[in-house]
């Protein structure tokens, strides 16, 4: 990727939560602000083979925008890093007595970036003329659903929820590539699955 | 009771996706992955008679065209005089194993035994990797009916032109005949006239082909244009096929050391 703007951009945002503490606002540290509403743990999902971010909530917890670091071992088919940052929303929530939430279908997109030699956010321009290969080989587009059992606890607790989720995903390229073959491939085909753990504050 | 209904269907939903699990679109081979595809296809070739007519279909460029591939493999198992198939290269188009594994999945149906050669698309992103596990070395020899096959990586450019590609040590050392053999083929997936092989080693390599004593031909794909053969007039021919996904293939006929190309559109 453009390293400098990758560099500025952490930088700006550095200083924005530090600086931020302006007068009247000083009450909430800066551990405060940045505490999380959520830890997610992942399993597949084609973000890594296990993954595990923090999540924000907006929305009365409607939607989720989270940030998640995944892995692939070697042995696994890797080794790859992916970072990767998730936009969630929750339209449906039916609530069973006290005890559950279940958000039967959640809309998600997410863009993954695979860090690594063999992975650029453009192709080299020295090497190849402007649109010899039009995709990104890093940075992937996805678009799924998930569906959702969230198990409540007691609203003084640490955690006051804890959710078990499945998530199918499928990613610019499959979408490509399905489409052109839409007649003979089955829609369901280009989905991956992937599932988790997640513990609300 | 609605309740229950839910329930079903969220642990339905877990369920679909139970085989379908994935940890990276770009990960390089998964527990299904089938490993050594080449050596394990070229393992079930007959034992013909040096000299015998060896009929060979060859196409490059299956990339994202399944319906395609699936069409070129239902005609090719329709006839029984083709010895075997080489695909060859630009098995995938954006170097993934999802595409590396649909096109196993159509090809590994064909009745005779097919063998892939690596192109300019395969060596996108994780695709090398894709590549070795799934199919074994870039570049192999195999022989059959007394002539030996040489399949190699041309693909220049994917390594910025530096020299390493073609190989020219490994084939200096390969276009040698073995014995039981007395003529060779080549199969690699750029040719040397085109804008993507090393122009470093554009005369180097073909002053190689043309002055190794009993080769045949050099067979190429990459250009998706209709066939053509192009020959000097001391050299050995420089066949160039279409491609799978302009629905069309080249059938090779070897009979005493006299090669013919016919293209086949299907």
């Amino acid at each position: 990727m453009h390293k400098l703007t990758l560099k500025k951009l952490i930088f700006s945002l550095v200083t924005l939560l530090f600086a931020y503490p302006l007068p009247g606002f000083a009450q909430r540290s800066f551990l405060e602000r940045i505490q999380p509403d959520q830890v997610n743990l992942q399993y597949a999902g084609s973000i890594g083979y296990f993954s595990g971010g923090v999540g924000y909530h907006f929305f009365k917890e409607k939607t989720t925008l989270s940030f998640h670091y995944g892995y692939v071992p070697e042995d696994k088919g890797g080794w790859m890093s992916i970072f990767t940052a998730k936009f969630e929303y929750k339209p449906f929530a039916i609530k069973i007595k006290d005890k559950f939430i279940i958000h039967p279908i959640n809309p998600v997109f997410f863009p993954s970036y695979t860090s690594g030699d063999n992975f650029d956010y453009q192709f080299s321009t020295h090497k190849y003329r402007k649109g010899y290969y039009f995709w990104s080989s890093a940075l992937r587009l996805h678009l799924g659903a998930g569906t959702e059992v969230k198990i409540l606890n007691n609203h003084s607790s640490f955690f006051k929820s804890a959710s078990v989720y499945a998530e199918a995903n499928t990613n610019d390229l499959y979408a490509i590539s399905w489409f052109q073959n839409r007649t003979s491939t089955p829609f369901y085909a280009m989905f991956k699955m992937g599932y988790g753990v997640r513990l609300n504050f | 009771m609605l309740n229950i209904k839910y329930v079903i269907l969220f642990i339905f939903i877990f369920s679909l996706g139970c085989n379908s699990t994935e940890y990276s679109p770009n990960q390089k081979f998964n527990r299904n992955t089938p490993t050594n595809v080449n050596a394990k296809e070229i393992a079930t070739l007959p034992n013909k008679a040096a000299g015998s007519t060896v009929k060979i279909a060859v196409s490059g460029d299956t990339q994202r065209s399944y319906k395609q591939s699936q069409d070129f493999v239902d005609l090719i198992n329709a006839r029984d005089d083709i010895d075997f198939i080489i695909l060859n290269g630009d098995i995938s188009d954006f170097g993934l194993l999802l595409e590396f594994n649909g096109i196993y999945e159509i090809y590994s149906k064909l009745k005779k035994p097919f063998i892939s050669v690596i192109g300019n698309h395969d060596l996108v992103a994780n695709g090398a990797d894709v590549y070795k596990h799934m199919f074994g070395d870039l570049n192999f020899t195999f022989n059959y009916a007394g002539i030996k096959f040489i399949c190699h990586d041309t693909n220049g450019r994917e390594y910025d032109f530096n020299g390493s590609t073609p190989n020219m040590a490994w084939l200096k050392s390969n276009l040698k005949l073995e014995a039981g053999t007395d003529r060779m083929i080549a199969f690699s997936h750029v040719p040397p006239f085109d804008g993507d092989f090393d122009p470093k080693l554009v005369v180097p390599y073909e002053d190689l082909l043309n002055q190794t004593p009993g080769m045949l031909a050099s067979i190429h794909s990459h250009q998706h244009q209709p066939g053509v053969v192009l020959k000097s007039e001391t050299g050995i021919p420089f066949i160039i096929t279409n491609a799978i996904v302009k629905r069309a293939f080249t059938l090779i006929t070897i009979t005493n050391a006299q090669i013919d190309a016919q293209e086949i559109n299907f």
